[in-house]
């Protein structure tokens, strides 16, 4: 099953920090929230055991992208599922492939498909 | 003596009568005629008594009007009357006599008439004659003497006694011999009288022999004599005529005088004689001859005229024609002819000739006198030569007007030099221009041998004569082109070389003229005038070419400039007529140039009234404020492309200031909108994709926690609510999503496509779903298109759109026809419906983003669809008209690149 499982979840807005953490802890995930990449960082070590990082694109200071790339740095296989309320999300997706994130979700996302998501990478 | 007797006697002699004899009574009847008269009638008797006298003897009907018959009766006296008769036609000497009755009453007259018709012609020829001797003997001036035979003087004449020294009767009747001959020539000419009286025949002549006059003097006669003959043939004696010789001999004195007087004018006169025999060979020749042309005369006499020395060929020909005309008894007017001097010069002579004959009508001689006009055919010729020199520079000057190049001008001007007749051209010449800096360049020639031509094509300065001519700069002339020329021609002939520089207004040399002079000639001061002017002409010819050719140049270039000028350059008049505009005009617009002229700018480019007045402003501004006026305009292109033309208005004025005309500079500025606006949409779009990210967060916060609500246990109601909340905000995410695509910035997916194809897969899957609202599609598809590269599902995508668009503005259903077409370089396809249409305001608006006319639209369909065509780089436009329909275009470059927007 999935217990046991630690998930990272980052972004700039606690109201969605908390709906996410709500979610996943009853779906009974291990659930860790950092608001902002710099909290995420403080956080994410190679020590750390996280097994799935979720991360918000637009976040002030360090945007998304940039987050992903040090992560990559510290932890180059972890699963990554990113979300976004940008529209533009083409413009990345080049990038987000590279940095081998292949989940992009879209706010308002549907929490199950996350749930299908999550379960799906650390499978 | 008793009656009958008395009857009887004149009866008789009445009839015997000789001459006519017949009575008339006072009525004209003739009562009794004698026999001779009724034989000179001859007429019967019957026919003559009781007859009319007038009828019968002037052949009249009433009495004749000299009848002497008249007079007799009225003057009861005889009458005697000679005349001619014209009706008998002869001379009658009549007598009449009147008869009278016993009481002396007149009863007629007695006619007593002679026929002296024939004494009466003798009478009239002697008359005749003899006053043609005595005036003849009269006149004569030498002395006539007859003599009868026996040696006496029957008649001298007048002038023979004065020559005698006596008169006429003091001569007459004596013997000539005797009297009026000396003694020692007496015999001889008795002896020849005698001889000349018997009529032996012997050859008549002249005898110069003296008489003896009054003072015992003789005085010498030359005589010719003839014999008198009588009517019958007889001689009767002598007639002699005699010249006075003495006379003679005086006037042969002063014949001579007078020959030396003729000698005289001969040699004075100012004419220059020459006098011919009747073979045209020279006689005599004046002094004045040999002074004007060098000939001594006995160079010249005795030469033939087709030999004298001082005619040239031609003048030999004429003069000997003139000679022949004059023989011929033509008359000559004065006539002109050439001469040659001695010193090989050139003379004018006028001929005046006579011919002269003796008094029997030979030919003695012909005298010609020669004119020397040499002077005054110089200053003719002078005349003359200004006049043509005036004609060449006129001609040069009007040649120049002409629109002929350069070259034709320089072509010709030496024609026009050579056609000068007085130059002793030789019709070669050269022109050359300055092309080069220190080089002449052959521009012109006239009959320039072939080894001239090619050598002298370019010359440098200094070089040869036409070199140094333009180094100089001043007039050169040589009689030959000796060792310092380069150039050889026709080596050893004597030959005159004359070049001429041609030099602009400020002295500098613009080209040279040479000319090839005939052997000897040599240009004299005025030829070196004439020359300079024309040199001076043909460089303001040059110069004025030249400057045009050099504003041509310019003004060519400003025409391409303004042809390659990237912007409309249009010229209005007043009104804002367009007068003239570029040709880039064609280019931008897709209209030829034509179809702007004559438009009036303001109706062409601002339709609308409002637009129109404020345009009125701005050109007033323009005309009167001198202000650069500036305007935005839109214009629709052939290809139906709308630009928008930035106007820069501005007056073109004189110096003085007034207005010539109007520049109205477009720039199309199209691109640069069109740029504003894709920045307008990136910053809209930008605004957007801001917006849509700090939207989907609290939406994403509603949606989230309203999904965790369902995942506990809720009442049905609040279930209900939850699921609305989180079904809206996914309809707020799409609707964001949405913007998205409007702003793409470029093709997706790119493959080649079949356009109808692509279009059937759309209607398969709307076409049942329109057919159950009322709506028909009518298929119109051109076959055979080209494949075209594109993004099908966006392509379809905006078909989808037109479809739904259209099926929204026909709720009561409508026809909708799609036709695709090829359009140049273009795929074109409509979409046409039936619908209600859309105003032509709401038309421009229409593909804006979030315009909408439906109740329930986004605005962002049309933009949307915008957006792929342009990705696509074709072209996407509406027509509509309200209450008619709606076409949508699409048109598709077929080949990348093709077309351009």
């Amino acid at each position: 099953m999935v217990k046991n499982h630690r998930i990272l979840v980052v972004n700039d807005e606690l109201e969605i920090l908390k709906v996410i953490e709500e979610f996943l802890t009853k779906q009974g995930f291990s659930v860790l929230t950092a608001l902002g990449s710099e909290k995420a960082l403080e956080v994410l070590s190679p020590a750390s055991n996280i097994d799935l990082i979720i991360v918000d694109l637009k976040m002030p200071k360090m945007g998304g992208v940039q987050l992903i790339e040090e992560i990559r740095r510290l932890r180059k296989d972890i699963p990554i599922i990113v979300l976004t309320g940008s529209i533009y999300i083409e413009k990345y997706r080049k990038e987000l492939d590279r940095l081998n994130c292949k989940d992009l979700l879209l706010k308002p996302i549907d929490l199950n498909l996350l749930l299908e998501r999550v379960k799906k990478r650390l499978s | 003596m008793p009656e009958i007797v008395y009857s009887k006697f004149w009866s008789e002699a009445f009839e015997a009568m000789e001459d006519f004899v017949f009575l008339i009574d006072k009525d004209f009847n003739i009562l009794k005629a004698n026999k001779k008269f009724l034989k000179f009638i001859k007429k019967p008797k019957k026919d003559v008594i009781g007859s009319k006298c007038y009828k019968i003897i002037h052949g009249l009907n009433k009495p004749y009007k000299y009848c002497p018959h008249k007079k007799t009766l009225t003057t009861k006296k005889p009458q005697t009357v000679q005349f001619f008769e014209p009706y008998l036609k002869r001379w009658f000497f009549l007598t009449t006599a009147p008869i009278f009755d016993e009481k002396r009453r007149v009863l007629g007259s007695l006619h007593w008439a002679k026929d002296i018709t024939k004494e009466k012609i003798l009478e009239q020829e002697l008359k005749i004659q003899l006053e043609r001797f005595n005036r003849f003997c009269n006149v004569m001036g030498g002395i006539v003497v007859a003599l009868d035979l026996n040696k006496k003087v029957t008649f001298i004449n007048k002038r023979g006694a004065q020559l005698l020294g006596y008169k006429q009767k003091d001569i007459i009747g004596k013997n000539w011999f005797k009297n009026f001959l000396p003694k020692r020539v007496r015999k001889q000419t008795e002896k020849a009288f005698e001889s000349l009286i018997s009529g032996e025949p012997r050859t008549f002549g002249s005898y110069e022999n003296p008489v003896l006059v009054k003072d015992k003097k003789e005085k010498a006669i030359l005589w010719s004599n003839t014999v008198l003959k009588d009517e019958k043939g007889e001689i009767i004696g002598t007639l002699s005529s005699g010249q006075d010789i003495t006379q003679l001999k005086k006037a042969e004195e002063s014949v001579l005088k007078a020959e030396q007087r003729y000698r005289e004018i001969f040699e004075l006169a100012p004419q220059a004689i020459v006098v011919l025999d009747k073979k045209g060979r020279v006689i005599d020749v004046n002094k004045r001859l040999y002074a004007w042309l060098g000939y001594k005369p006995e160079e010249v006499i005795g030469k033939s005229l087709l030999r004298l020395p001082y005619l040239p060929a031609k003048s030999k020909v004429k003069a000997f024609q003139m000679f022949s005309q004059r023989l011929l008894g033509k008359e000559i007017l004065p006539y002109e002819l050439e001469f040659t001097t001695k010193r090989r010069e050139r003379k004018v002579g006028k001929i005046d000739a006579v011919l002269v004959r003796d008094n029997k009508g030979s030919i003695l001689y012909d005298l010609v006198m020669i004119s020397n006009i040499t002077e005054e055919r110089k200053i003719q010729e002078g005349i003359r030569r200004v006049r043509q020199e005036e004609a060449v520079i006129t001609s040069l000057l009007r040649l120049s007007l002409e629109e002929v190049t350069l070259e034709e001008i320089l072509d010709k001007a030496l024609g026009f030099l050579l056609s000068l007749s007085w130059f002793s051209f030789e019709n070669r010449a050269g022109l050359f221009l300055v092309e080069e800096e220190g080089y002449l360049t052959l521009k012109a020639q006239q009959n320039l041998p072939k080894e001239v031509k090619e050598r002298c094509k370019k010359v440098s300065f200094g070089e040869c004569l036409c070199g140094r001519t333009a180094l100089t700069k001043q007039i050169q002339f040589t009689t030959s082109l000796e060792e310092s020329y380069s150039l050889r021609y026709r080596k050893g002939i004597s030959q005159g070389y004359w070049s001429i520089p041609i030099l602009s207004g400020k002295k500098e040399i613009l080209g040279v003229i040479t000319l090839y002079l005939r052997e000897k000639a040599h240009p004299d001061k005025s030829q070196e005038e004439f020359i300079k002017a024309f040199a001076n002409v043909l460089a303001g010819i040059i110069e004025r070419r030249r400057a045009r050719e050099e504003l041509e140049k310019s003004r060519a270039f400003i025409k391409r400039t303004l042809e390659m000028a990237q912007g409309i350059i249009m010229v209005l008049d007043k009104e804002a007529n367009i007068i003239d505009v570029n040709e880039y005009i064609e280019k931008l617009t897709g209209f030829k140039k034509k179809y702007f002229l004559g438009k009036n700018w303001i109706s062409l480019f601002m339709p609308q009234e409002k637009e129109s007045l404020e345009i009125h402003e701005l050109f007033k501004k323009c005309f009167v404020d001198r202000e650069l006026g500036c305007h935005e305009t839109e214009f629709l292109t052939k290809d139906r492309n709308k630009l928008t033309i930035s106007w820069y208005i501005s007056g073109v004025r004189d110096e003085k200031g007034s207005l010539l005309a109007t520049i109205a500079v477009g720039v199309d500025v199209t691109h640069r909108k069109e740029a504003e606006r894709l920045q307008r949409l990136a910053q809209l779009g930008r605004l957007v994709g801001d917006m849509a990210h700090e939207v989907n967060n609290p939406l994403m916060v509603v949606s989230g926690r309203a999904q965790l609500s369902l995942m506990e246990e809720v009442s049905p109601s609040l279930r209900k609510n939850l699921e609305i909340i989180i079904k809206e905000c996914q309809r707020a995410k799409d609707i964001i999503q949405r913007l998205l695509t409007f702003s793409r910035p470029s093709k997706g997916e790119v493959q080649k496509i079949d356009i109808n194809r692509s279009i059937e897969e759309v209607l398969g899957l709307i076409e049942h779903q329109f057919n159950l609202a009322n709506i028909q599609i009518k298929r119109n598809y051109a076959q055979e298109l080209p494949l075209i590269e594109a993004d099908e599902k966006q392509l379809q995508e905006v078909f989808i759109n037109f479809l739904n668009n259209s099926k929204e503005a026909m709720p009561k259903g409508g026809l909708i026809e799609i036709i695709t077409k090829r359009e140049g370089n273009f795929l074109r396809i409509d979409f046409k419906d039936t619908g209600q249409g859309i105003s032509s305001e709401q038309l421009e608006h229409i593909t804006e983003p979030f315009f909408t006319t439906k109740e329930k639209g986004t605005g962002l369909g049309l933009s949307v669809c915008e957006g792929i065509i342009r990705a696509h780089k074709g072209k996407l436009f509406f027509e509509s008209k309200e209450g008619e329909g709606t076409t949508a275009t699409v048109l598709l470059p077929l080949r990348e690149g093709g077309g351009g927007g």
